[in-house]
């Protein structure tokens, strides 16, 4: 066993370093994502939201898988080639911001009338409401289902091996196909992942708790 | 005395529900109104079209020579005329609506770095010089979570003068207020009002407006039903309505 463990180790470190990335980067396109959107999905101009709830219900509507399969497949016929990770991050990264920015609209919703009354009375334009009074306060709001999709994305990127992203789940279905020792290495791989899943959400379950105490005390 | 508000005959509705009837009211630079009535009368209303928060559907409004026109059913507002607007015209609410990711002095210096683009070091001296003046210089870097309401309400009043706007409306000031937290509220306009500052103020405190009032205004049903001086309207209302409404509220 522990042999075994040794030789798979640099595979495994690597397809976890992987996994690893594609969950930082997709993430942070999420974010990015999530916001342009859910500030398109508020916008007073119809031109604006139509498109913007359109595209986000394509995507909450459908698979992850299968839009990974789409971006690197179907997009290349429409000259629209990229490399696996490429792929793989926009695929994850429009995935999760599409449901991140239904979750930023919910946080911009619940920050107070009173609030951008309160701003737009002092002179501050839309924008400048937006950035200095709603923003700030919605982010607290929004932190830990934030967190808990950030979590839910680390396991999902397990999906992109489909599309021959060499990453954790990749790296273990290789070694499975050399070895044969389906178990063990499947074991493994399963140990890595909840290793990581679990005190991360329990992270997040403690960012919850302090952001609670936080707004309590207002 | 130049008046520096002229509302004509403002109209507004909401849907098939009409809150305000052809409501006109000049007020003077310098003067303080008071305006009263009972809940749901349309008071608030007015003064919150006064400075563009609410849409109305008839009429004009007028402040220091900048107009806000009817926009009531309309998507798109005139965001230039707004701004006008509410350079000239500070607004303090019911519930504060202190911003509570900041602190005391952030509240008072946001807007006039923002929308002024004071830089940081004249704004501040403004906010302190303001925060003193309400009696809190030793509270700007608490946020408004750890005051009472009577001090957030005083910081919310210094975040409004720190645009230095020429007139000042205040919604029910004292209404969510501890009883004995009003009275320092009304020390802080008192002191405005013997300043110059224009106000327009809706309220339910009768001794204030009493003493501090140039006019009152009573309203019902969305149309403003007299208008006279304090020791008039309250001694000597000549409206029917305006006497069963004094009578419940002095009663006590």
């Amino acid at each position: 066993m522990l042999s075994d463990l040794r030789s798979w180790a640099p595979e495994l470190l690597t397809g976890l370093r992987l996994t690893v990335g594609m969950t930082f980067g997709g993430m942070a396109i999420a974010l990015v994502l999530g916001l342009i959107l859910a500030l398109g999905r508020i916008s007073h101009s119809l031109w604006l939201r139509a498109p913007v709830v359109a595209f986000v219900e394509l995507i909450r509507g459908s698979p992850l898988l299968l839009q990974l399969f789409y971006i690197y497949y179907v997009l290349p016929v429409f000259g629209l080639r990229m490399t696996p990770v490429e792929a793989g991050l926009l695929g994850l990264g429009i995935n999760y911001g599409a449901y991140l920015s239904e979750v930023f609209r919910g946080g911009i919703a619940a920050v107070s009338q009173g609030q951008r009354e309160a701003a737009e009375s002092l002179g501050m334009s839309g924008a400048q409401t937006m950035r200095f009074v709603i923003l700030p306060q919605a982010w607290r709001i929004v932190i830990p289902p934030t967190g808990n999709y950030f979590v839910s994305l680390f396991k999902d990127t397990a999906l992109v091996s489909t599309i021959s992203i060499a990453e954790l789940m990749f790296q273990g279905q290789l070694i499975a196909s050399d070895t044969f020792r389906y178990m063990r290495i499947y074991s493994v791989i399963f140990v890595i992942y909840v290793a990581i899943s679990v005190p991360a959400s329990m992270g997040v379950r403690w960012l919850e708790r302090r952001s609670n105490r936080s707004l309590a005390s207002r | 005395m130049r008046p520096i508000i002229e509302v004509k005959d403002l109209s507004k509705s909401y849907g098939s529900v009409r809150v305000l009837h052809d409501v006109n009211l000049t007020v003077g630079t310098g003067e303080v109104v008071v305006i009263i009535g009972a809940s749901g009368s349309g008071k608030s209303t007015l003064i919150r079209c006064i400075n563009g928060l609410e849409r109305f559907g008839a009429g004009s409004i007028d402040v220091d020579g900048f107009s806000l026109a009817p926009s009531e059913g309309k998507s798109r507002r005139n965001m230039a005329e707004l701004k006008d607007i509410r350079r000239e015209v500070g607004m303090v609410f019911q519930q504060f609506n202190l911003f509570p990711h900041k602190t005391v002095l952030e509240n008072v210096t946001l807007a006039p770095i923002q929308v002024r683009k004071w830089d940081k070091a004249k704004a501040e001296a403004t906010a302190r010089r303001l925060l003193e003046r309400v009696g809190l210089q030793d509270h700007t870097h608490k946020y408004p979570g750890q005051l009472s309401g009577g001090q957030q309400q005083r910081v919310a009043i210094a975040r409004s003068l720190a645009m230095e706007p020429r007139v000042m409306l205040f919604d029910e000031p004292t209404s969510a207020l501890d009883p004995e937290m009003v009275s320092e509220v009304l020390e802080v306009m008192r002191g405005l009002a013997r300043e110059g500052m224009t106000m327009i103020v809706v309220t339910h405190e009768m001794g204030f407006a009493r003493e501090v009032a140039d006019r009152v205004v009573y309203i019902d049903h969305g149309r403003v039903l007299e208008v006279a001086p304090p020791a008039e309207l309250f001694d000597n209302p000549q409206q029917e309505r305006t006497k069963t409404f004094l009578s419940r509220v002095l009663k006590h």
